[in-house]
């Protein structure tokens, strides 16, 4: 390890360190104030410094770790996502008398895992970077004790989450027998031996698939998601439905790759069922829910689905589809989970479809940006979701992957109905007394402000990609 | 420039009204429609007739997705611009009678429609066309949902889940024909045209389809009209207006422009289809409309009728049928929204739409009721009013294409004569009863909406020239697109 | 006798590991499942992996399997409360478990052991798992340590008494 290989990897120390720093604060005095600051601090000091990285960096840190355009990338992204979290989580926790403290160490240690396994090229770092996001996301799932699912959410993601680390564990030590190589590079050299591949490497190979797509939720692997999702603190749900599942989707995009999985049609007819499975199964289910963060469990299952036809396109093309939705569902998610979290108090989350009835009327700010965030999933002109999916569709059809573009219409319509329902219900005259008790109105506006952020760059995206366009296609 | 100011300046002053909420929305937003119709009405004028395509602005938007802001007017979309820009202002004047809550939303979203309006009748390029296509829904989907009526959450729903399901198979075969353009892939029109009429029968058609679908549901023709007789009874009275004023068209024109010398081969093979189920459309549409017990749904399912008759006619692929189709346009969006505003006016004075409890207002509002003679003529099809015109090139047409569709076709005047006559009785004359004897008759504001669209009723029907003239070397030009494929093909 | 030794190693894993999953009583679960963790072990060795053998059974068989028999000592688990799961569930588990099978079986009959002759003969001692542990991967096994740090900030968090507990 050289200075170079340091400096690249300053952006996963600073983030030990901010986690060590809390840890520290937290033994000298218990402060949610302090804390949150420290560790908004330093997530806005980690993006700064990543910023000073070109984009054609590049820095092989071997065996296991490769710091280059598309890792810095999805660095950031994680490293702004968190930041958005750690922002909503402030009020959200603030109204809540159970220990704050200990959130933002697992949060930014979940980050620094999502981090490792964006820049792995080897199976070591991906798993352990994994794990490290995992452990951490069992406890913050668990959060609020006192609250009726958490530890039943708690519990059920630990279980399934440990089923497929095993899965993915067996998946890689079948790999290694076969190539004796955990890397990347090596295992796709490997690939370039052989005429075709060893059964017992495309074993190896599924379980990886099946392993993954626990981790992303896909139809047949999505049980844990409607519960996890409902279960967990507001913002945890925001930060598994965005990090845990793109920063796997990233090394995905790595992995395949790197061992140029696309040729494989086994692989690619594998990934198709599975793509469309979570589509249809994902909008399917979500028709007919009440509660606001089960319909956005569904409808991340479907999304899921949407990502992989992106990914399924392979190429150049497909990488930047699949990171352009990323970006754009990225914005969104974390807009809808926020808007839950600030009109959430202090027993209950504002889960149901019912506590939104009329939200116009009360809050019209807050009622027009939830809109435009279901739009934007909805995949709407003008928002980045529309951008998102048109670029899918484009990489579909490029590639002529009729069935899945035709899924994917389809689906798009099913999708809607449950989106516009709900916007429908905020819409609606009839008004509701609600007699919450309030925290001091400064506790919202940093939740208000982030979100006035997210909505902004949900439009801005929309309107002019064209920025985010170049620099996905400066790194990929 | 034109081009650009007549699409962004209501944008701007619907963002203005959205962020300034100021105290007299409805006045701010009568005046920037009159401007609006002021830069329009300078168009038509300084407008070229035989000049090909005018004001165009083109500028690359995102280049990556071969996006560029290309706008252009031409004969076709100066006539629909018109319309457009005619109408908003009497639609705004007309809800001057209403109190409606937040009244700067309600106004800042109708400008923001008809943004979105012309952008459609003149964008160039595929995308920007499916943006535009798009963004009309979103305002109008607000506006019936805030404003509509007890059911709104329901059938907005199947409205907008209708509307935008029709789209993205358009959006998918735009795609797949952007990939077909040589070079660097783009969304320009006329390469868009030359990548479709490259293709083979076989493609022409799925993409035939594809894109008839989504113009079908927004007209609506039958069987993809479910949506829309509830949507317009339960939408406020504006948003009717604005649904069956002008948004229809835009379907209609998308048919012009965006289907016909695009698919030529696709067009030719199943352009009777479209013609029949067209045609049994207006049969079928009419035969509900006489059994209609509500006004406001009788006025819909007439608009289908009518709609199914323009559809027909541009799938002759005849000059008259489409000239026909261009005028019955203009015709059916100034009578549809006089319709609607006469049945607001019935409905805001008596509280019901209902044919039954109505009758008598004959005796207590004699300017009423001529008014609503006459634009009742109109939308029957006098001769020497609006309606003529176009119903005559359309079933001329048609008569031409297929003598036996022509002729069921053109049952629609006489069943339209049936139940406009019968609703105008059940209403306006007979015995008055206890709602209807206290009956007003029109008041300021209401005269200064139906009077000017009374005049342009009968001018466009003695003297529809100009009108024609405007789009002649339009419509020729894209039946020769057409039929100069057609003979190579052969 | 090096192949001897493995076949009366691997029966006594696979029986200790059957008896783990058939015996109706956890406690006696937990005994199997001691034996098969040495037998495990015994494997280790004969693979020339002593330090590993070693930390299993330190590890595993020691402290973890100690820690079973307290909780379920402490649960006082028996035959009785063992919950009762329907057949449809065994079913299902004997279906997926068996393609497992089927899928690992039928794709390592077909491979070929790829023996790659490592050059070391000590690969397996202290030392040399060390020099690796600290210099080749000297980044995963710190970052390990921050994996060992969220599972206890984690599991301290969760399992303190919550002083707000009353109120529930």
């Amino acid at each position: 390890m050289n200075r170079s290989d340091l400096y690249s990897l300053t952006p996963l120390l600073i983030l030990s360190s901010a986690a060590i720093l809390n840890f520290f604060s937290i033994s000298i005095k218990r402060n949610h104030k302090v804390i949150f600051a420290i560790t908004v601090l330093s997530l806005i000091g980690d993006f700064i410094f990543l910023t000073s990285y070109s984009l054609y960096h590049q820095q092989h840190i071997d065996p296991l770790l490769v710091v280059d355009g598309f890792g810095i990338f999805n660095i950031g992204l994680i490293l702004l996502t968190t930041l958005v979290v750690a922002l909503m989580s402030y009020a959200y926790f603030e109204q809540r008398e159970e220990r704050k403290e200990e959130y933002y160490i697992l949060l930014i240690l979940a980050a620094l895992g999502a981090c490792i396994m964006v820049i792995s090229k080897h199976f070591v770092s991906f798993f352990l970077g994994l794990e490290v996001l995992s452990v951490s996301l069992y406890s913050l799932i668990a959060y609020l004790r006192t609250r009726e699912r958490s530890d039943e959410a708690g519990i059920k993601y630990l279980i399934l989450a440990a089923f497929s680390s095993a899965f993915l564990l067996f998946g890689m030590s079948l790999i290694y027998a076969t190539t004796g190589k955990m890397d990347f590079g090596g295992i796709g050299y490997y690939l370039t031996t052989t005429q075709d591949i060893p059964l017992i490497m495309m074993a190896g190979l599924g379980m990886l698939i099946v392993g993954a797509g626990f981790k992303l939720g896909v139809v047949p692997f999505h049980m844990w998601t409607p519960d996890v999702y409902e279960g967990a603190p507001t913002p945890v749900t925001a930060f598994i439905a965005t990090v845990s599942k793109g920063g796997m989707i990233a090394l995905l995009v790595r992995f395949f790759n790197a061992i140029n999985g696309y040729q494989y049609e086994s692989f690619t007819n594998l990934f198709t069922v599975l793509s469309i499975a979570s589509m249809f199964v994902g909008n399917i289910l979500a028709l007919r829910q009440t509660n606001l963060k089960r319909i956005l469990a569904y409808s991340s299952i479907s999304h899921i689905g949407y990502l992989l036809v992106a990914f399924l396109s392979g190429g150049s093309m497909g990488a930047q589809a699949t990171t352009f939705y990323l970006v754009a569902y990225f914005i969104t998610t974390l807009g809808a989970f926020g808007i839950i979290a600030t009109l959430s108090d202090q027993h209950r989350d504002a889960e149901l479809i019912d506590d939104y009835r009329g939200l116009l009327w009360r809050r019209p700010l807050t009622a027009v940006a939830f809109s435009a965030m279901l739009l934007s999933l909805a995949g709407i002109p003008l928002t980045a979701g529309f951008i998102a999916k048109f670029y899918v569709i484009t990489a579909g059809i490029g590639t002529q992957h009729w069935l899945l573009v035709f899924c994917l219409v389809v689906n798009s319509v099913i999708g809607l109905y449950y989106y516009i329902k709900i916007i429908a219900v905020m819409f609606d005259q009839k008004l509701q007394i609600k007699s919450a008790k309030e925290l001091h109105p400064l506790v919202y506006v940093i939740s208000s402000v982030t979100i006035a952020v997210l909505a902004v760059f949900l439009f801005w995206l929309g309107v002019s990609p064209e920025g985010m366009l170049s620099l996905i296609d400066d790194v990929i | 420039m034109l081009t650009v100011f007549l699409i962004f300046f209501p944008l701007l002053i619907s963002v203005l009204l959205l962020v300034l909420k100021p105290a007299h929305a409805k006045v701010w937003a009568l005046a920037a429609s009159i401007i609006e119709l002021a830069a329009s009405l300078f168009v038509a004028y300084s407008f070229d007739k035989n000049g090909g395509l005018q004001y165009f602005v083109n500028v690359p938007w995102i280049d990556s997705l071969g996006l560029s802001f290309y706008v252009a007017i031409d004969g076709i979309s100066l006539l629909l611009v018109l319309l457009t820009t005619v109408l908003v202002p009497f639609i705004i004047l007309s809800s001057f009678g209403h109190q409606y809550e937040k009244p700067s939303t309600f106004y800042g979203l109708i400008l923001m429609m008809q943004m979105a309006l012309v952008g459609v009748f003149t964008a160039r390029d595929g995308l920007l066309f499916y943006l535009f296509w798009e963004a009309a829904l979103i305002p109008i989907y607000f506006i019936c949902l805030i404003w509509g009526g007890a059911e709104r959450g329901r059938i907005t729903l199947k409205f907008f889940i209708y509307t935008l399901a029709g789209s993205l198979f358009m959006l998918v075969a735009l795609v797949y024909l952007y990939f077909l353009t040589p070079g660097e892939h783009t969304f320009n029109i006329y390469a868009l045209y030359d990548a479709g009429a490259a293709l083979g029968p076989y493609p022409q058609a799925l993409i035939f389809w594809a894109m008839f679908v989504a113009f079908a549901i927004k007209m609506p023709v039958f069987p993809f009209h479910t949506w829309q007789p509830d949507t317009y009874t339960n939408a406020p009275t504006q948003g009717t207006m604005l649904l069956s004023g002008i948004m229809l068209k835009m379907g209609i024109y998308g048919v012009i422009r965006w289907l016909l010398p695009l698919v030529p081969l696709g067009v030719k093979e199943w352009g009777l289809t479209a013609v029949i189920i067209s045609v049994i459309g207006i049969i079928y549409a009419s035969c509900i409309a006489i059994v209609q017990k509500d006004l406001k749904r009788l006025i819909a399912y007439s608009s289908i009728a009518h709609v199914g008759l323009i559809s027909a006619g541009i799938f002759t692929l005849s000059e008259t049928g489409i000239q026909g189709a261009m005028i019955q346009m203009i015709s059916h969006g100034i009578l549809v929204v006089a319709l609607f505003f006469i049945v607001d006016i019935i409905q805001r004075r008596t509280q019901t739409s209902e044919l039954i409890k109505l009758g008598g207002i004959r005796n207590a509002a004699p300017i009423f009721t001529t008014v609503f003679i006459i634009v009742m003529l109109g939308s029957v099809a006098l001769p020497s009013t609006s309606g003529f015109v176009g119903e005559f090139l359309l079933i001329n047409s048609l008569v031409q294409y297929k003598f036996a569709l022509g002729i069921v076709a053109g049952l629609t005047i006489i069943l339209g004569a049936v139940y406009m006559l019968r609703s105008f009785q059940q209403s306006m004359s007979g015995e008055a009863n206890a709602i209807t004897a206290t009956f007003t008759d029109l008041t300021g504001h209401e005269k200064l909406v139906l009077y000017p669209i009374v005049l342009m009723i009968i001018v466009i029907g003695v003297y529809p020239a100009p009108l024609l003239d405007i789009s002649e070397s339009a419509v020729k030009n894209i039946v020769e697109i057409y039929s100069n494929y057609s003979a190579s093909v052969k | 006798m090096t192949l001897n030794l493995f076949y009366f190693l691997s029966f006594l894993a696979v029986l200790s590991a059957l008896m783990v999953v058939f015996s109706k009583n956890p406690v006696y679960s937990v005994l199997y499942l001691i034996i098969t963790f040495f037998t495990i072990a015994g494997h280790y060795i004969l693979l020339d992996a002593q330090f590993l053998a070693v930390v299993h059974v330190i590890v595993y068989a020691g402290a973890i399997m100690v820690l079973f028999l307290y909780v379920i000592m402490l649960l006082n688990l028996n035959r009785e409360s063992e919950p009762h799961k329907s057949n449809i569930l065994k079913f299902a588990a004997v279906i997926c478990a068996g393609l497992l099978l089927v899928v690992l079986v039928g794709s390592l009959k077909g491979t070929e052991a790829i023996v790659q002759q490592s050059g070391k003969a000590g690969i397996g001692y202290v030392k040399t798992l060390g020099e690796v542990m600290f210099k080749e991967f000297l980044l995963p096994f710190e970052i390990t340590s921050i994996l060992l740090l969220a599972a206890m900030v984690g599991a301290v968090m969760l399992g303190k008494s919550e002083k707000t507990n009353d109120t529930i």
